[in-house]
Formats: structure tokens, sequence, C-alpha cells
């Protein structure tokens, strides 16, 4: 009578386990075969995109087994012991190896890079693998890593991409403004000559209004007081605000522009302030506390941030702080089709007291923070000062909704591939380098 | 808004291989003019110095030959081996130095450079020693095909400023603020133009990185040295290409237009502090690069910036595609030019008159500037080099930093500046004009770390500038880019 024994039954089940998953990731698998020493079989890496092949092979060892417990086995954990000769058989190669062990009545199976296991003493001299049931599982999740295995062996190999889906955020607001533009003719020659003459009518008058070769063009209706006061009303014009921001006249869009960061200025007030030398808003501080926390929807859940803080010691008074840092923004308005933007590019501000800028070392102090700071860091301030000035001057109990500008947050765009962070980071070779490091960008901070 | 991305270009090698590092591509296949007549294969490196940097440098060039490991990284396609110098690695040739290619400036001379008081009399007068040296192996019987000028500590102190050798990235196009102080590097090369020798610029830190070079205070960052295996890397790919080899070219399909690249800039000459004088650096898919001398700017009414006149315009193009033909025989199919300013009325009418004139049908006209409109991933690293966002048919942003796939890192500082691309006559689609952009990045024969910032039309621009404003109108200036780099 023939005979298949019942551990064959394992090793194929097990093998036909590892070989769909493999096909699932979109690489190929192909079974040893034949006389083998160990190798049940090799994996070859494609691109599921474009279907290349490069050559980039993993071998592949199945362990099968039905053993209900495994040895040493947790809800997380496992281990697998290995002979000397299997050991060193693995380590010897000039391919990566995986261990793969099967859970055939479980339709589970776990891997590990053989070469990166034993490459420490500790585990070699305990002649076991230890497997984490949460992290090791192989299915189609693991294709990444089990690229990056295969790489790192052969530099210079090109990867397929990982193909991950990811959204990425710009940083512009799209921007909505007074429906409505006034001109009128006035005797003043100057924004400067204007103004003061208007403060001294009305000291809180808006400064949404510029003033162009001895006429006044104003989001704020002219004909009436204090404006009329100063311009010649009768001859007012009224337009449709379409009309500058729409136009392909560079002076007439920089006029618009203009206007634009004319309403800027108020649309912040009273909670920003803005530095003339750097062009930033940036918070001020409270003027009875040290700090300003600003609490703002993240991509998630309501966050706080510091966004005033005093920092460091005076030499000369310990008990008063070296220097301020304000979280600040500069802004640019753009017209890219035919949608105006308002392009948020997140920065600091750095003063002496809460007020006086700090002239000597503010420059020094934001180059330093631009170098700590990664793309998450300055994600997070961008994804703020948008909460900010979508959410500021709406309508409330007290105070209409600010009419001549307004912001709104743009739907992220989605890239068809991506960067796998976790996977890189695993590489980094300095994890003391700052830039990778968010709890030491933080600190520092 | 529409997002894509753009897979990183290949580049072409020996045998016509492609690969996208151009590291593992010389490695792999070798200089992309191996085997061809006319190619490199004994390079004759000349050495200027002080007794103990050139002794250095020639100890270092021969230390190349056995090559350098590769850095202890875990991003081991970012900092790869050099694999050594011989007919069977890398660039397939030999590098070769010896007494008569070398000269020592005595200590004497030395010190009294260095003891010189003020900055311009005493760049002047290094200059003029250094260049003397040169002459003197120039009028050999056996002439060095490149000169590496090894500076001595002393004279580094006092020529280098507030400038690095080779900071042509991370360049804003911020005025510099060295005033009337005169540049060193762009001196000397512009005086060693006339021997028909060019030059290669070296730190003592490149053959022994022990070298402390104390540096002003002004200056904040350190110099940190670079591994072996990058350095020798960057400066013999340098050194192969202005000694006449082709390491790689744009790999492009043969179906393509015969395009030129040209890049139109504009240069404070030192004679008239605010006289501009345009050029145009012209490159073919060889990163073959041409340099042309234009007129003189004229201030627009429209932006205030500098701007060609419509005739100059049409002058310097015309001689751009002039040169062209003498290099290929024949005229370019496709014209592109890049700017980093608006393009102006009388600019765009000249250009086309010139591209009219000589029947091309294709033109795309770029400006192209760094753009704080950036995008954010959700994660610690900054998006993938070859993002694109596209506004309008004529309007994207490109990243050319960000983070690479092939490094599995991102290789920079601080969140990158993609490129703003606004085309203001459209020959092809924007989605070419930014993969051949990106591809443009790659062709900078200084750096052997692919991802560039900006394309090698722009970057030149800078080097071409800096080294044109000491030479003097009217005097002949060398065509090759090699002179400039």
């Amino acid at each position: 009578m023939k005979k298949i024994g019942r551990s064959d039954i394992i090793g194929q089940r097990g093998m036909a386990h590892i070989d769909g998953v493999v096909h699932s990731m979109g690489y190929v698998f192909y079974p040893t075969g034949g006389v083998e020493a160990g190798i049940d079989g090799y994996i070859e890496l494609r691109d599921e995109q474009t279907e290349v092949v490069g050559n980039l092979l993993l071998q592949v060892q199945g362990k099968s087994t039905e053993r209900q417990r495994l040895q040493a086995e947790t809800d997380d954990s496992f281990e697998f012991p290995c002979s000397e000769n299997d050991i060193s058989y693995w380590l010897h190669g000039t391919a990566p190896v995986l261990l793969i062990v099967v859970l055939p009545e479980r339709g589970t199976a776990y891997w590990k890079s053989i070469k990166e296991w034993f490459r420490d003493p500790e585990r070699l001299k305990a002649r076991k693998v230890v497997f984490d049931k949460n992290n090791d599982e192989f299915d189609r999740n693991a294709k990444q890593a089990i690229a990056a295995i295969a790489l790192a062996t052969s530099p210079g190999a090109v990867a397929p991409s990982a193909r991950i889906q990811e959204d990425l955020l710009v940083n512009l607001l799209g921007v909505s403004f007074g429906k409505t533009l006034y001109w009128a003719p006035t005797d003043h020659a100057t924004d400067k000559s204007f103004g003061a003459a208007l403060r001294e009518i009305d000291p809180d008058a808006g400064g949404e209004w510029i003033v162009r070769s001895k006429s006044v063009l104003s989001f704020h209706d002219l004909d009436r007081w204090p404006w009329n006061k100063l311009c010649q009303a009768e001859a007012m014009e009224e337009f449709g605000s379409d009309e500058w921001a729409d136009s392909d006249d560079e002076d007439r869009q920089r006029d618009f522009v203009a206007l634009l960061n004319r309403a800027m200025g108020r649309f912040v007030q009273p909670t920003l302030w803005h530095d003339r030398d750097s062009g930033a808003y940036y918070f001020r501080k409270p003027r009875d506390r040290d700090k300003l926390r600003y609490a703002y929807k993240s991509l998630k859940s309501f966050v706080p941030r510091d966004v005033v803080k005093r920092y460091g010691k005076r030499r000369d008074d310990p008990t008063r702080p070296a220097y301020f840092r304000h979280s600040a923004f500069l802004h640019r308005f753009t017209r890219l089709g035919s949608e105006w933007y308002a392009e948020i590019t997140p920065t600091y501000h750095f003063t002496r007291d809460g007020y006086k800028p700090d002239e000597l070392f503010g420059g020094e102090r934001l180059k330093r923070i631009k170098e700590l700071e990664n793309n998450a860091a300055v994600m997070g301030q961008f994804v703020m000062w948008r909460h900010f000035l979508t959410t500021h001057g709406t309508a409330t109990l007290y105070a209409d909704q600010y009419p001549f500008l307004g912001f709104l947050a743009l739907d992220p765009l989605c890239l068809e591939v991506g960067v796998p962070d976790d996977l890189w980071k695993s590489q980094e070779g300095d994890p003391g380098s700052p830039l990778f490091d968010w709890a030491q960008a933080e600190a520092a901070s | 808004m529409k997002l894509s991305h753009l897979t990183e270009p290949p580049l072409e090698f020996g045998g016509a291989m492609r690969h996208v590092d151009i590291r593992f591509g010389l490695m792999d296949y070798g200089p992309f003019d191996a085997g061809m007549e006319g190619a490199p294969k004994r390079i004759k490196v000349g050495i200027v110095g002080s007794a103990e940097t050139v002794e250095g440098t020639a100890r270092w060039l021969e230390s190349c030959r056995t090559g350098f490991e590769a850095k202890a990284s875990r991003q081991p396609n970012l900092f790869p081996v050099f694999p050594g110098l011989s007919f069977e690695e890398a660039f397939r040739c030999e590098f070769v130095t010896s007494d008569e290619l070398q000269r020592v400036l005595p200590p004497k001379e030395i010190a009294r450079l260095a003891a010189i008081p003020g900055q311009r009399e005493m760049t002047r007068a290094v200059v003029e020693s250094i260049a003397d040296e040169i002459g003197v192996l120039s009028e050999r019987t056996t002439k060095p095909d490149v000169v590496l000028v090894a500076l001595p500590i002393e004279i580094i102190q006092r020529t280098y400023n507030a400038r690095a050798a080779t900071s042509s990235e991370n360049d804003d196009g911020a005025p510099d603020e060295s005033g009337p102080e005169l540049d060193f590097r762009g001196m000397l090369k512009a005086s060693c133009m006339r021997l028909h020798l060019p030059i290669q610029l070296l730190w003592p830190t490149t053959f022994d990185p022990a070298y402390k070079i104390p540096r002003k205070l002004k200056e904040n960052s350190d110099r940190r040295t670079q591994d072996p295996a990058t350095i020798a890397w960057n400066l013999l790919t340098a050194v192969y290409y202005k000694a006449g080899g082709l390491p790689w070219r744009l790999a492009r399909d043969a179906r393509q237009l015969r395009t030129s690249f040209v890049e139109l800039s504009f240069y404070r000459s030192i004679d008239g502090e605010h006289v501009h004088t345009s050029t145009a650096q012209m490159f073919d898919e060889r990163g073959e690069g041409l340099i042309l001398r234009g007129g003189r700017m004229v201030e627009s009414e429209e932006d205030r910036r500098p701007h060609l006149t419509a005739e100059d315009a049409y002058e310097l193009l015309r001689n751009s595609l002039k040169v062209f033909r003498q290099q290929h025989g024949h005229y370019p199919a496709r014209v592109v030019l890049h700017k980093t300013s608006r393009f102006d009325r009388n600019e765009l009418a000249g250009f086309h008159k010139a591209i009219d004139e000589r029947d091309i049908d294709y033109a795309d006209l770029i400006w192209v500037q760094k753009s704080m409109t950036r995008l954010y991933r959700l994660g610690v690293y900054p998006p993938l080099r070859g993002s694109l966002l596209r506004f309008e048919k004529d309007q994207a942003l490109l990243y050319t930093r960000g983070s690479v796939e092939f490094f599995r890192t991102y290789p920079g500082m601080y969140v990158p500046r993609p490129l703003m691309l606004r085309c203001q006559a459209l020959g092809q689609p924007l989605q070419h004009v930014a993969a051949e952009m990106l591809a443009l990045t790659k062709m900078n024969w200084n750096n052997t770390q692919f991802d560039n910032g900006l394309p090698i039309t722009i970057a030149a621009a800078k080097q071409v500038g800096e080294v044109l404003k000491y030479v003097p109108d009217g005097q002949e200036i060398a065509p090759r880019y090699s002179f400039y780099m």
C-alpha cells in the first residue's frame, strides 16, 4: 500500500498559503522543487502597476505546523526554535532569507528576516526566533517591509514604488471678498496723507482702501461718513470686485492685492499683530500672562498649542525670560487659474519681552528652529493657521461677520504614490538626527 | 488643481544602459561615452598649491585608485562605495599626475600673498599668482587636461569671506552682501579661461578631513566634510567632465524632438555697479553646455526688473541657435527657454522672431521660480520629489527636492521649496515640460547625488555670471560650461 505522510500534507498546505500571500502582494513565488537543502522557494519582487520585475529575490524557508500551542506562545508572541545547521545554512547565503511559520489550521502565517534577526549574537546563542504576532503577520500588508529587506542587501537596486495612496495638503486657502468696490477722486496723493486725514476725523475708520493717482479705491462705501469728507463722493463710481479680481491688467491686479492685504490687516484684529519688517502676522502676548495657548481642530481632534511662550533666562536678570516666541505666518494673495488664493507660510516671530522685536537674535533663532522642524511640524502649524483663518471673524452674538474678506479650507489632494514613513524611519542611520526626531524638535522649541 | 507624480527620470550611461542613479549607473555601466571615440582614457591631472597641498592632493588621487568604502549608513543607496579608478571601474579611465604636471607655490610667496592688506588687492594678487603657475603648466609639452587648484589654508582664510566654493545649491538669488569684494573663485576661473585649461578648486579637507579651516563668525553652518567615497565621486566626476568626458546624459526617446534648452539670465558687471548683462546657457540632452554673452539689460516698466530689448532677445537666441547648428549640423526642432523672471512683451517678441526665422515649430518659454506654495504630507517626510500640482494648463508646482524613493529618505533640511513653472508659450503638454525639468536637475556634473533643486540651465546661470563678470567686454569667452562650473 502506498502512502503520503501527514507531514507532507501539512508542508504542502503551508507552501500553498505562502504562495497565495506572495501573489496577493503582486510578487511572484517560485517553489524550489527538486533537490533542496531547506530553502522552499524564492520571492521575486514585481511592480504591480508596471508589471516590471528586476531580479530582486528573497529566499523563503517555510515551516508549517498543526501544533495547537506553539513554543512559549502568548497572545502576542511565540518562539520558533532553529537547528544550528539551519541557522548556519541561512546565514551563509547570498540572498536574504525569510523564515515563514505557517499555521494552516488558523489560516495565518508569520515571518522574520533571518539574517537581520540573527545579527544579534545573543539571539544567535539562544537559537530561536521570537515572532511578534501583531507585527510579523505574513499577509499582503507585509509587502513593503519585504521589499525593504530585498533592497537593503542590494544597494543601487530600484524598488517597485510604494503605491500608498495618500492625502496632501496645499498651503493655500480659498479667498472670498467684498462684492463691491468703490472708486472716487480725492485731493490726497498718497496712502499716507489720506490715512492721516482719515484718522483725524475717525480714529477707528477701517483701512480697507488704497490711494492711487489721486483717487481712492475701497471696499467701504465712499459715499458714507467719514470717507465722503475726504473724496468727491458725487463723482464716486461703484464696481463689481470682479472687474479688478479677474482683470489681466497687471496694475489692476496689484491694486487688488494691495486692497486684500489691507483687509487682511483688519481681518486678523485684535488677536494678531503685524510685524512690518518681516510682514508676518503673529499672536500677541496677553497683557497679564507670559503664555498663550490656542486650541484648534487639527486633522483629528482639538489640540492646544502654545502660540506665545517665554524661553530662557536673561543673563543680567534671571527672573526675566531671554525672549518670547510667537507663532506667526506670512501670506501672499495669488490668482491661480481663475481663483484667488491666500498662500500661508508658517513661521515665528521673536520678541524680547512679548512686544519689542528681538532684532539682535531673532534671525538666528528663526534659522535654528527651521533647521529642526520637519514636514510634520510645519504641517501642524499650517493646520492651525488654517483653522484660525477659516473660523476667525465669523459672526457671533456680539459681532457681525467681517464683510470684506473670508477664507475657505481646501480639500486635501490625493496622490497615487506615497512615502512609507515607518519603513523609512526604521532605516534612518542617525536616530539622533534632529531632522527626524519629533521629540527633539519639540524639546528644542 | 490636479496632483500627480512623475517617476524619477532615468539617465543614460555606457552602452546606452539606463539607471535612475548617477553613481550606480556609473558603477554598473561606466560613463556614457565609454568605448566611444574621444572618451578620455588617461586624464592628466595638474595640481597647483603649496608643497603641502600639492603633495596631499597627489596622495589623495593615488588613494582614489583603490577606492573608498561606502559610508556606514542605513541608506546604502545614498552613500555608496567608490569602487576605485581603473579601466574596469566607474569611469573606465585612468587619472594620472606627476611632477611635470604640478606647480608648487613657495612658502615665501604664500606668506607674501597672505600679508597683502585689503581684500581686493589681495584677491587680485592671489589670482594672478595662481594663474601664472597654471600658465606655466599650460605651456609644457605634457599639458594637463584639468588642473586641481589645492588652496593652502592661509589663502582660503583670506579669499573666502562670505561664500563657499560650491554654493550653487539652495540659492534663492538673495542679494550678495559682500558688495564690492571680489569673488576669488569667479575671478580665477575668468583669468584661466585664456589658458584653455579647465580648473577645479579644492580645499585641504578633501584629502584630510582633520584640517580645520577657521571660518568667519558670520558663517554659522559648519562645513561638515563628506565621507571619502562621496568626495571622490563628486570631484572625479567633475574632473572627468572637465577633461572632455561625458559621464551621462538624459535618457530620451528617439521619437522625441531634438531640443535645445536655453536659459537666459542676467549678471551685474563688476565695472559699472548697476549694469546688467545677459547671458544664455545652452544645453542639449548630452548636457553639452554652451555659453553666450548677450546685450545689456533694460529695466522694464512692467515690473522694474532686468529684461532684454526685443532686438537683444532676438540676437541672443539667434546666436544660440547658430551655435547649436555648428555643433549638431542642424537647427533644433524645438527650443525650450528658461528664465527666473517673467518674459516681458519685448522679450517674447524678440524670441518668437528668432524662432520663426528658423521655422522651429515647437517652443516652450518657461518662467521658473522657487515657490512658497507648498504641499504637506501627513507624515515626517516631505512630499516626494516628482510631485506635480497642476493649477491650469500652463502653470504647475514641481517638487525637485523632497523625499526620494531611491534613497528611502529626504536628503535635506527643513521643508523643501518646490518650483513654480509658468509657461508663457506652450509647445508641449505641461506634464512633458515638467518631466523634462525634473530630468534637467540631474545634469549637474558637480554633484553625483541626483536630487538637485534646480535644472542645470538655471543652476549654471549663476556660476556663469559669477565668472563672466570678471571677463572684460570684448574679450573672447570660453563657450564650454566646463570653464564656469
